[in-house]
């Protein structure tokens, strides 16, 4: 955190003298690997999405992104007793009509879907799905490769109470608060999204999808066992229409679902480095983040297990 | 208690250690010898002189004034011309007749030069050649104050940089980097206080106000045994003392901050004093440049700092000095709109209490008693949320050296010196209205570290010399302590607490050191030198970049001490009448329990642990040759230096393989040269080149969750472009003489004026290149629009910068 202020005054230095222009430098040679982004979630069949990482000094574009997914595998996912194995489903082979409803279960726009004719693997057993207190065991085939990892789905989190405060000097706009109360027997990992279900002007809902900043992975290291209180923000007013001072806040009457969710230490490690990279860009005292991997074999990326507590907050103060 | 030896040498090496010490003072002829000693000061000013020479060339043989200005040299009886030699001053010659002991000081007095005439270095000319040490060069601080100045502020430092084998990591860098050693491995003192922090404003400016130094001493090599604690280097730093013969002001005004002193005599040639004070008003330009929409507005940034120094004369024998610094960095933001607010200041206090002592014409004694503090602090509110950190050091110190002079070819320096650490590496509080966070309580390490030693410097033959000593030192962690442990993704319930001054780890070793000068026929020399050091305090840093919130911690069960050792060589010659200087040295140093964060951790990750629990050990090399001119008189002054090298870590944890030091640099040019063009103008000018620094770039990306995240290959593989600037400055001086009417002669006269003046004109980064502040990896568009973009992009900070400042003294 003190980082951040001498960011600040770096910033601030930057903008006053500095000059930023694009190089090229030498870097290390480029050496393809599998990414796994997988989830299971309480009462959610498994999906795994299977890609291969980029060069840096590669494309980029639609096409790129489209041919980065990783075909035929073989892939499945066991909760000790019942094995199942995840079909694999590409946006272009889907119904239109069907991809609202599969944006909102793997968390991606439906333009994002059908542009890069998205991949993904899932499970289409019904009666698999996920279960608090299990672990899943994933195994994933490439070619003559063999990826595997596990993960468990924990307790969900205890959700105190939400509330809507509007802000200082504000009218109508504020944050809204989540009270959690931690348990105080074990260490505990915590995952926050939020998705807005009141129509916008449009008379859509407002979010297709849950959606996360990059301060979402927490743990109780400075909590334990406490209530502890935190206020979140209106991630999704920065990607639709809602003008620059508004943006970050909810307004009287928004309606918010919240999704806090239990990880175990491993998948939170990952969100936590993964999100701290991004938020890092450009950040000239943040160090290299390497994002740590539970993807036995070679593969990086993450099986991930969550269990999820939902609530709803209509923003009146 | 645990007991670790560090270091035991072979018996053998202690059998020559001791036989080096019994054959030096066997060699002692047994004539009757009377001993001339005293000391040299500067006539002007009355400061002590360091480093002159004083030289009978009846006998070729002379002796060198300490940091005290004392010198002491036993001859046979007789009759002696004595020469006194310094660079920049009139050399002075006087009759000795030496019939019994004689204690005589004298007074030497500067050239009748202008302000502008440079010296490059303090000492006396043939020091190049005849002195046993290596990698260690002096600078003059009025020589400094001549070279193009970053933004007009003069610094020791920056300066320090320019000489080979020292460098900056980059443009806004904290600390310097010796020798590949890390920035903690410098032992910086300021009057023998050690200055943990020694840079303002993130490494843009030094601590040390020029007004108020007398002396800048850097060893990079061949570390005499006086000194310890520190791997890589020694900077040591004089205070002024102040002038005693009448009052004078100093002062200067510049685009960023003004500078007074003052100083004078307590009582004319038995004591002064000297107060020096410097402000920055970058505060006060950044209200004017942002404007109150900005989201920067509110934010606020200055340093200042102050130093004091008092001497007295209490007998002919005795004298105290008391000297003091005290600086302090403030950076706050408060931003009304959002109730955000943040303050944080940071700094360093120093204060030293001496007492010299003539015990007897050949035994010279200091006692030193010093008080360090290095604190930062950072205090953040959002609302109801408080968040407040703090770090520190505190160091409490006594220090015993003594001289002893027991013939002309012998000084012999022996002593020892105490320091009690309180080290706070991360302290913090956190509450949010009643709710008060888990944040463990105010961990702070305590240890005892001390050293003695011995040390001689002596001449074997007419054209050998040796520096030898041999230093013991210790550490001792000592509680309060909690170490906690921790196990990942569990909670931290398992502690071990040590009581108060319960033994927790005692280190302990022996560091020989050896330096050796052969004189060759055409009075050039070559040098060799070993030295082992062990040092008991770390730094740990967990961003590329140095910042005042790096930790710093004492050794504990966990952190070892580092050790290191270094073994260099170089041949010296002088040229044209000495006035140039040159060398060629080469060293190699290996280095062990050199301290990184592991992989993935956080700054906030300290909060509930200790930091060493954080950290992988590892080891470190680096070798290299630096060629050094140097022209130290003339019109013309300045010195082209010249390093390639390579610096590499081992930390098996975080790479199996050696990778290149972040602070790695293949090759580094620096020029630094003054023309003095007349009486009235000195042009300078600086230019630096260095191979890039290393950094860990992506080697590829990849998207997850709709977002990319980029896949870090291995570490410190890429290197950013070279850097290079050439910066230019011109001095004016006034006429330092006025005409007046002698009443009684009725003839004009030339007299010195006591007002003097000068402007100095500076252009940073003449050519405007973009130097590389730092690089990134930039991501560009968003995926969903098919238009994602990546790309590397360089950060270049400074454009080319003139500045101007106004100097003055009266």
């Amino acid at each position: 955190m003190r980082n951040k202020a001498f960011i600040y005054w770096i910033v601030l230095s930057i903008g006053l003298l500095s000059c930023t222009k694009e190089i090229t430098l030498d870097l290390p040679p480029f050496v393809e690997k599998v990414v796994v982004e997988g989830r299971i979630e309480t009462g959610m069949p498994p999906y795994v999405i299977l890609t291969k990482t980029q060069d840096i000094y590669g494309p980029s574009g639609p096409d790129a992104l489209a041919g980065a997914f990783v075909h035929d595998a073989i892939v499945k996912v066991s909760d000790g007793t019942t094995t199942v194995t995840l079909t694999e489903f590409c946006a272009n082979d889907i119904d239109p009509d069907l991809l609202p409803l599969v944006s909102e279960f793997l968390g991606i726009e439906p333009e994002q879907l059908a542009a890069l004719n998205f991949c993904a693997y899932i499970s289409l057993d019904p009666n698999f799905v996920g279960e608090v207190g299990k672990t899943y065991s994933l195994s994933v085939q490439v070619g003559d490769k063999t990826y595997t990892s596990q993960t468990e789905i924990l307790a969900p989190p205890v959700v105190d109470s939400l509330y809507f405060k509007i802000e200082p000097n504000r009218v109508e706009h504020g944050y809204g608060w989540c009270v959690l109360n931690d348990n105080p027997n074990a260490y505990n990992a915590y995952f926050f999204e939020t998705k807005r279900i009141h129509k916008n002007e449009q008379g859509e809902q407002a979010d297709a999808f849950f959606r996360n900043s990059l301060s979402s992975a927490f743990d109780d290291t400075f909590f334990n066992g406490l209530t502890f209180k935190f206020a979140f923000s209106n991630i999704g007013s920065f990607r639709d229409d809602t003008p620059d001072e508004f943006r970050g806040f909810y307004k009287t009457n928004d309606t918010v679902v919240i999704k806090l969710s239990s990880l175990d230490y491993k998948v939170f490690k990952f969100y936590e480095m993964k999100l701290q990279q991004v938020a890092n860009e450009g950040n000239p005292f943040a160090n290299p983040a390497y994002v740590p991997t539970n993807i036995l074999g070679g593969a990086i990326g993450c099986w991930s297990g969550f269990s999820p507590r939902y609530d709803t907050l209509i923003c009146v103060p | 208690m645990n007991h670790s030896t560090l270091y035991v040498p072979k018996m053998r090496l202690r059998h020559v250690f001791f036989l080096l010490f019994v054959f030096a003072f066997f060699s002692t002829h047994a004539q009757q010898k009377y001993t001339l000693s005293g000391h040299i000061y500067d006539a002007e000013t009355g400061e002590t002189m360091i480093g002159a020479k004083l030289f009978f060339p009846e006998l070729s043989k002379g002796g060198v004034s300490n940091s005290y200005g004392f010198y002491s040299i036993s001859l046979p009886e007789g009759t002696y011309d004595l020469q006194i030699t310094y660079t920049g001053y009139e050399t002075l010659t006087q009759k000795i007749v030496l019939n019994n002991n004689l204690k005589r000081d004298f007074k030497i007095k500067p050239k009748a030069t202008e302000m502008g005439e440079v010296v490059v270095s303090a000492q006396n000319e043939r020091a190049n050649t005849e002195s046993t040490s290596m990698g260690t060069i002096e600078l003059d601080v009025e020589m400094m104050k001549t070279l193009p100045a970053f933004l007009g502020e003069v610094d020791v430092l920056k300066t320090l940089q320019l000489l080979p084998g020292v460098s900056s990591a980059n443009e806004g860098a904290q600390g310097f980097y010796v020798r590949g050693g890390g920035p903690d491995q410098n032992l910086v003192l300021l009057d023998e206080a050690t200055v943990y922090n020694a840079s303002h404003l993130f490494g843009f400016f030094s601590v040390f106000n020029a007004d108020a130094i007398k002396s800048v001493n850097i060893i990079k090599g061949g570390m005499p045994a006086e000194f310890g604690g520190r791997l890589a280097s020694v900077l040591e730093v004089k205070m002024n003392d102040g002038n005693n013969q009448r009052f004078g002001i100093d002062g200067g005004i510049g685009l960023l901050s003004s500078r007074l002193t003052l100083q004078g005599p307590i009582v004319k040639d038995k004591g002064s004093f000297i107060v020096s004070g410097r402000r920055t008003y970058l505060d006060l330009l950044l209200k004017g440049f942002i404007p109150r929409e900005s989201n920067f507005y509110g934010t606020s940034y200055f340093f200042h700092d102050f130093t004091a120094k008092a001497n007295y004369k209490i007998t002919n024998k005795d004298r105290i000095y008391i000297s003091g610094y005290f600086g302090r960095d403030e950076f706050s933001f408060n931003n009304n709109v959002d109730a955000f607010n943040v303050s944080m200041p940071w700094g360093n206090a120093t204060a030293t209490v001496r007492w010299n002592r003539i015990i007897n014409e050949k035994l010279f004694m200091n006692l030193s008693g010093i008080f360090t503090d290095y604190n930062f602090q950072f205090k953040s509110g959002v609302n109801d949320f408080m968040f407040n950190l703090y770090s520190g050091i505190r160091d409490y110190g006594s220090k015993l050296d003594f001289t002893w002079y027991p013939n002309p070819r012998h000084e012999v320096k022996f002593g020892g010196q105490y320091t009690f650490h309180r080290f706070t590496p991360t302290s913090v509080t956190a509450q949010d209205a009643d709710v008060v966070f888990n944040t463990g309580g105010i961990s702070r390490i305590y240890g005892h570290e001390g050293a003695i030693y011995v040390q001689d410097e002596f001449d074997f033959t007419d054209v050998l010399r040796v520096n030898v000593g041999l230093r013991y030192s210790f550490y001792n962690h000592v509680g309060p302590f909690t170490r906690y442990i921790t196990v990942p993704g569990q909670i931290n319930n398992d502690s071990i607490v040590f009581k108060p001054n319960e033994s927790i780890k005692f280190y302990h070793g022996l560091e020989p050191r050896a330096n050796l000068r052969y004189l060759l026929p055409d009075k050039s020399s070559i040098k060799a030198g070993f030295n082992q050091v062990n040092q008991y305090v770390h730094l740990a840093t967990i961003s590329p970049t140095s910042l005042p919130t790096d930790i710093w911690f004492p050794s504990t069960d966990i952190a070892q001490p580092q050790r290191g050792w270094q073994a260099s060589a170089g041949y010296f010659r002088n040229f044209a009448k000495n006035q140039y200087e040159t060398s060629v040295e080469l060293y190699y140093k290996g280095m062990r329990n050199l301290i990184e964060y592991k992989q993935g951790a956080l700054p906030s990750d300290n909060v509930t642990t200790n930091p060493d629990n954080l950290l992988v050990f590892g080891r470190g090399r680096s070798y290299g040759s630096e060629f050094f001119i140097r022209k130290v008189s003339g019109k013309v002054t300045g010195w082209i230096g010249y390093t390639i090298a390579r610096t590499e870590r081992l930390f098996p944890q975080l790479q199996a393989t050696w990778f290149p030091a972040r602070y790695d640099r293949t090759h580094d040019l620096s020029i630094a040269f003054n023309y003095k063009i007349s009486d009235k103008w000195t042009a300078g000018a600086v230019f630096v080149y260095a191979t890039g620094n290393t950094m860990t770039l992506p080697v590829a990306w990849y998207l997850h969750d709709g977002r990319v995240v980029f896949e870090y290959g291995d570490r410190n593989t890429t290197r950013m472009p070279a850097y290079h600037r050439l910066d230019l400055s011109m001095t004016w001086y006034d006429d330092p003489y006025k005409i007046t009417l002698n009443p009684e002669t009725n003839e004009n006269v030339k007299t010195k004026k006591r007002f003097r003046q000068n402007v100095n004109f500076s252009i940073f980064n003449v050519y405007n290149r973009q130097n590389p502040y730092f690089v990134y990896v930039s991501t560009e568009g968003n995926p969903n629009a098919g238009d994602l973009r990546i790309a590397l992009k360089q950060v270049a900070l400074f454009p080319v910068l003139p500045s101007i400042t106004w100097n003055f003294n009266f």
